[in-house]
């Protein structure tokens, strides 16, 4: 399926290379005149102090794997096209012979019906080459192009073609004909994907990525009856290499892959759609959003054109050395996709301290909100590696989180001391998800009708908070940094004891701030007239989210409240003056 | 004249299957294995086969009903890169000496698996040109061995490591789920030339798979249908 879509997906990109061609760094370039010796006897360097490897060119290229000669056409490293061996030794200055006459043949059997290949052929029987300058810094890895007054010669139409039979000859099942198990249409079978999965298109934890296959059997143990390659894989030429071209495009297009830490998802649609749907969940742009939402709260009939009889495809890769694992696939209808987007915004949206109103969080926030919090915000690299991917795989298929995820949270919360919304968003997405009827109890803003414990124990203890920050002026540690984690877990004997000692603070108040003291207090007997029975002794995970909640939504809320008053006062103000 | 047996064939033999795990490898993605996200054809028919096996005839699956939702679930494990061949049995047995050493063997291979899979297959008995017995006889006995919780070998789901227990048809209905599965594995024709493959595309449909009779094969001989002769 995978496999399938992808190369289907290859009509509609128009920044494809040619069939077996990739977008690699060229450092050198070899300038013919017409009568095909170099301009200047040397290479041509071209790299800039912008691009130091050189130009970005569409050039030949598959996998090359054992050690045997096996040259590109006309685009090639200097070990190929100008003989440079890899040291002095014997062997290796033979080997380059060898692998330059190769390439030459390679060159000479393009050149047959080509007229404008004259140049390059009679720089390469004249056996000149070889008296080429070469630079100092060059490399035999290095990849040397050879241009002449027509540009680029790879680039002729007669090299793309000839590149293309010369692919399939070398990649090909030996006499291979069969169905192809991707398109189930019968045509010639591939022996091995021609073209890997380019380095660095894949996060790898702890390094650089190398040239990974999608398809990969080349050990007895992984293929049927110890049979290596695409034997009993059937694949056929327009599928492996058109699949794994639009993979590498979508891997390089920044708009259509999402990278963690140590996998990428990748996504694309059958038809364009208008707007960055993965953007939409990535950095919660409200105006992705938005389109997003409208289209799912529309009739089917007045739905956007995009939108009809349009599917989302999504995979996410991860590399194991030189195999690529797929660690998820996603083929859904467009509109599904959309609802599922639409649950995932109104399952987060959280109160903030700072803004009002519902916020939508950037998933890339809620994963950064399972690690550590540092003076300067969350620190780097400590949240788990599979949150991010966790979160989107969550956002895409609607589903639940995973439940380490609650523990490691509270756990976060509880350790660092600290709620804010990120994480405030991330819990109420972890309990609605896990449990659906929490979505009654754990709204995007604060519930004022819930008769929750855990729920109504966090608002007890925001409001005791308060009482105490606006009773004393100065103060250095409040009670939400001295007894936060343990009034999570244990709320009866923390909030009793917290309820005694605010009796001070409210008599404080009574001579300084009498009307704050007032309605401080009558907020609290509100709460505290809610709990059915006593207050809970211990809280479970889900208990402990619920105080979170219960405690960043009332003080939301009072925050809110503080603003909106001030705000009147500030209109009121200039009215009575 | 018609054959009555064509247009009504008995009813089905029904079986439901349950396990933690399941894998039934794709072709494409058999290194790194990644599942289908339901059974196969080939594993239903190793499941029954597992219960009860003659060589007087041979089962067909019909019918593939998805009774619990897909999960996934990820696992990588240490594995080796060789597998036993006849010439390292036979030197082995000559030389005692010679031990496998999987450490120096390694291969470390994920796998993208299902989690909590339950299946209700439904399949035909199709006798063999040898058979003397009534097909009736074959089905009561398969009947009367899923009633009793009677098994040959253990069924397992896709890969050995993931045994299955089984049980009679109960109430369960499918899942409330569609999906394009590609091609998918029909069954595998064993010859002296070689195995070859069959293929079919495979739909769930309100989660339920229809396996057509016959898989898709190409004629003629210097064609192939996936295996290498």
């Amino acid at each position: 399926m995978l496999i399938r879509q992808l190369a289907a997906h290859a009509g509609d990109r128009r920044d494809l290379p040619p069939p077996y061609y990739r977008n690699r760094n060229v450092r050198w370039a070899i300038d013919l005149d017409g009568d095909g010796r170099p301009r200047g006897g040397r290479l041509v360097d071209l790299s800039t102090v912008e691009a130091k490897s050189g130009v970005l060119l569409d050039t030949p290229y598959v996998q090359r794997s054992g050690t045997g000669s096996l040259p590109f056409l006309l685009t090639d490293t200097l070990q190929y096209v100008l003989a440079m061996p890899k040291d002095d030794s014997d062997k290796q200055m033979a080997d380059a012979r060898r692998r330059a006459e190769d390439f030459a043949e390679l060159v000479y059997r393009w050149a047959k019906d080509e007229p404008l290949a004259e140049p390059v052929v009679r720089f390469l029987r004249r056996g000149t080459f070889s008296e080429v300058e070469i630079p100092v810094q060059a490399k035999p890895s290095d990849v040397v192009a050879i241009r002449t007054d027509q540009g680029w010669v790879h680039a002729l139409p007669s090299s793309v073609q000839v590149w293309g039979q010369i692919v399939r000859e070398r990649k090909s099942a030996a006499g291979g004909l069969g169905i192809c198990l991707s398109c189930g249409e019968g045509g010639p079978l591939l022996a091995t994907i021609p073209e890997p999965v380019k380095p660095g298109g894949i996060p790898v934890a702890g390094g650089r990525g190398r040239d990974a296959q999608l398809v990969s059997i080349n050990k007895t143990a992984q293929g049927r009856g110890g049979i290596t390659q695409l034997a009993n894989t059937p694949i056929c030429d327009t599928c492996g290499g058109q699949a794994m071209s639009v993979l590498n495009a979508l891997l390089a297009d920044r708009q259509h892959h999402y990278r963690g830490s140590d996998s990428v998802l990748v996504w694309w649609l059958r038809r364009p759609a208008p707007f960055s749907l993965l953007g939409a969940v990535r950095d919660a742009q409200s105006q992705d959003v938005r389109g997003i939402i409208e289209q799912v709260h529309l009739p089917p009939a007045r739905r956007a054109d995009w939108l009809h009889d349009n599917d989302f495809y999504a995979v996410t890769l991860s590399a194991n050395q030189s195999r690529v694992v797929i660690r998820d696939w996603i083929d859904v209808p467009l509109i599904e996709l959309c609802q599922h987007l639409n649950t995932w915004f109104a399952d987060h949206e959280m109160a903030d301290l700072w803004e009002d109103g519902p916020q939508r969080v950037p998933l890339w926030r809620m994963a950064a909100a399972l690690g550590r919090h540092g003076k300067q915000g969350y620190v780097r690299d400590t949240a788990p590696r599979s949150a991010e991917r966790d979160l989107m795989a969550a956002a895409l298929h609607g589903t639940p989180l995973p439940t380490n995820l609650l523990a490691r949270l509270i756990q976060r919360v509880r350790a660092d001391n600290r709620v804010d919304l990120p994480r405030a968003a991330l819990l109420r997405l972890l309990l609605v998800r896990a449990d659906p009827a929490m979505k009654e109890i754990l709204l995007e803003h604060l519930n004022l009708d819930t008769r929750d414990p855990a729920y109504l124990c966090g608002r007890v203890f925001a409001v005791l908070e308060d009482i105490q920050r606006t009773a004393l002026d100065n103060i250095n540690t409040t009670i939400g940094d001295k007894f936060f984690g343990a009034a999570m877990a244990r709320p009866l004997p923390v909030l009793t004891m917290l309820r005694k000692n605010a009796t001070g603070h409210l008599r404080r108040l009574r001579g300084s701030r009498k009307a704050a003291g007032i309605a401080l207090d009558k907020r609290l007997d509100e709460i505290f007239q809610k709990f059915a029975a006593e207050l809970p002794a211990t809280l479970d995970l889900a208990g402990q989210g619920r105080f979170v909640l219960g405690y960043h939504q009332q003080r939301s809320a009072d925050r809110e409240a503080a603003r909106a008053a001030a705000a009147a006062r500030k209109t009121a103000a200039p009215e009575s003056a | 004249m018609t054959n009555r047996r064509v247009h009504h064939p008995p009813p089905p033999l029904v079986v439901e299957v349950e396990a933690p795990y399941a894998c039934f490898t794709r072709p494409e993605f058999k290194t790194e294995r990644m599942s289908y996200s339901v059974m196969t054809p080939s594993a239903a028919k190793g499941v029954l086969e597992a219960i009860f096996w003659k060589p007087e005839f041979g089962y067909q699956v019909t019918r593939i009903e998805v009774l619990k939702p897909i999960r996934w679930a990820s696992i990588r494990r240490n594995e080796v890169s060789s597998m036993l061949t006849l010439a390292w049995v036979r030197e082995a047995m000559v030389d005692t000496t010679v031990r496998l050493d999987a450490e120096a063997d390694r291969d470390q291979r994920n796998m993208v698996c299902l989690r909590d899979v339950a299946y209700r297959i439904h399949a035909q008995v199709r006798l063999r040109p040898h058979a003397t017995d009534p097909e009736a006889k074959y089905r009561d006995q398969f009947r009367r061995r899923v009633e009793r919780g009677a098994c040959y070998s253990q069924p397992f789901m896709g890969v050995r490591e993931f045994s299955a227990s089984f049980r009679p048809k109960t109430g369960c209905e499918p899942i409330d789920r569609d999906e394009k599965l590609g091609v998918m594995l029909h069954s595998i024709v064993y010859s002296p030339d070689g195995e070859s493959y069959r293929w079919f595309h495979a739909e769930l449909q309100q989660g339920v798979l229809e396996i057509p009779r016959e898989g898709i094969e190409l004629p003629g001989a210097d064609t192939r249908t996936g295996g290498r002769r």
